[in-house]
């Protein structure tokens, strides 16, 4: 288990594959619920097109093979027909899925599970939010 | 250390209140013994596990926690406190009951609060409590986006009357400001101190409160503007307390 924050970004879904996606990253993380910061919580950019959340994850669910699993699935076509690049940024690995088209991306923010711990993954995550301000937080 | 009597017993059905022969119930103390009858919503945020945060207010409208860590150390009283970590952590105190209950031209709302150091110079803006119909009907306990520049408002009716202030320390700081429109006049306090000048000319108040715009340590559920520390001891009640009864209830001990 990681207790980590994911980003991801809609680059080119409909609006149904995003809620699709959405509500499955939705359920993921631990189902119980002692601590709040382990069950699945998230917020959601203001333009709605992307979203970190926050969950004690189960590292199988979240690897670039699953994500790209169940992409598959809402596209309805073969997993090996979607493709994906991994870049580096100063936040953690990016992953970028393409299908005809760059679709979707993640960030695992401070780097991979296993390799940051959930204070790392937090502080990304913020230096992520506070670099990109104007698209998360509304004026005050 | 105070101890509490046998006669103040513990409320019934909650789990964790101090009860007789524990340590240091100073804060809990003083805030259910201050004009309990007026004590519309009081959420000492205690809690060690769980999604529900107990409102120990005789109106019982409990509150729910997103992302919060429980169990940290609370403000010197021996208890626990919730970490928001500044991105996804809320606690949600909206309920039916809470709206029908809250009286925006007559009130107090206080807290306990601590920001990390990061909070306090990351250029953010982020809530220590926020109590809200709209952006024209609100009461707010916040940081600025200005270094160690902290802000209590009240809008009423789109007039807006604030007090900015200062903190520059992580420690633990008791938060509160009342506002009486029968008498004109919104009060911010820092540590039971009163910040500034009392402010006067108060709108009228009006709508009922928003569903998604009362939360401890965030703006809304979104969340926005989350707080970046540990927040306890959040109470409102239906009365502007006096400056006697905030400084006593900011008494740590």
């Amino acid at each position: 288990m990681w207790h980590g924050y994911l980003g991801i970004e809609d680059i080119a879904l409909t609006a149904q594959q995003r809620q699709q996606l959405i509500d499955w990253f939705k359920g993921l993380g631990r189902p119980q619920i002692e601590q709040p910061a382990h069950f699945c919580h998230w917020r959601i950019r203001l333009d709605g097109k992307a979203a970190i959340f926050e969950a004690l994850f189960e590292e199988a669910n979240i690897t670039i093979e699953n994500v790209k699993a169940r992409l598959a699935q809402i596209f309805g076509v073969d997993p090996a027909t979607i493709s994906h690049a991994v870049v580096q940024t100063q936040y953690g690995p990016t992953v970028t899925f393409n299908r005809s088209g760059e679709k979707l991306r993640m960030i695992q923010f401070g780097g991979s599970p296993g390799g940051c711990t959930w204070m790392t993954s937090g502080d990304a995550a913020r230096a992520y939010v506070k670099a990109n301000l104007a698209q998360w937080e509304a004026p005050a | 250390m105070h101890r509490i009597g046998q006669h103040q017993l513990r409320p019934m059905g909650f789990p964790g209140a101090p009860g007789v022969g524990d340590i240091d119930v100073g804060i809990y103390h003083r805030i259910i013994s201050t004009r309990p009858q007026n004590l519309i919503k009081y959420h000492p945020m205690w809690e060690s596990q769980g999604l529900t945060s107990l409102d120990y207010s005789w109106r019982r409208n409990n509150g729910l926690y997103t992302g919060v860590t429980l169990g940290d150390p609370g403000p010197g009283d021996g208890r626990f406190a919730p970490s928001f970590d500044g991105l996804t952590d809320f606690n949600n105190i909206y309920s039916a009951g809470f709206a029908a209950d809250f009286n925006g031209a007559e009130f107090t709302v206080e807290l306990w609060g601590a920001c990390t150091a990061a909070m306090l110079t990351d250029g953010q803006w982020r809530n220590l409590i926020y109590i809200s119909v709209d952006v024209n009907n609100r009461v707010v306990l916040q940081k600025s986006n200005v270094n160690n520049l902290f802000y209590g408002v009240y809008v009423a009716g789109g007039v807006n009357l604030n007090r900015s202030f200062t903190m520059s320390d992580t420690k633990w700081h008791h938060w509160a400001i009342t506002g009486s429109k029968i008498n004109n006049q919104v009060k911010i306090y820092l540590d039971g101190v009163q910040q500034g000048a009392t402010l006067v000319g108060l709108g009228v108040w009006a709508g009922a409160l928003v569903a998604n715009g009362n939360c401890i340590g965030a703006q809304n559920t979104v969340p926005n503007q989350v707080h970046l520390g540990w927040l306890a001891h959040a109470a409102i009640s239906d009365v502007a307390l006096t400056p006697q009864e905030i400084t006593r209830n900011a008494r740590r001990m």
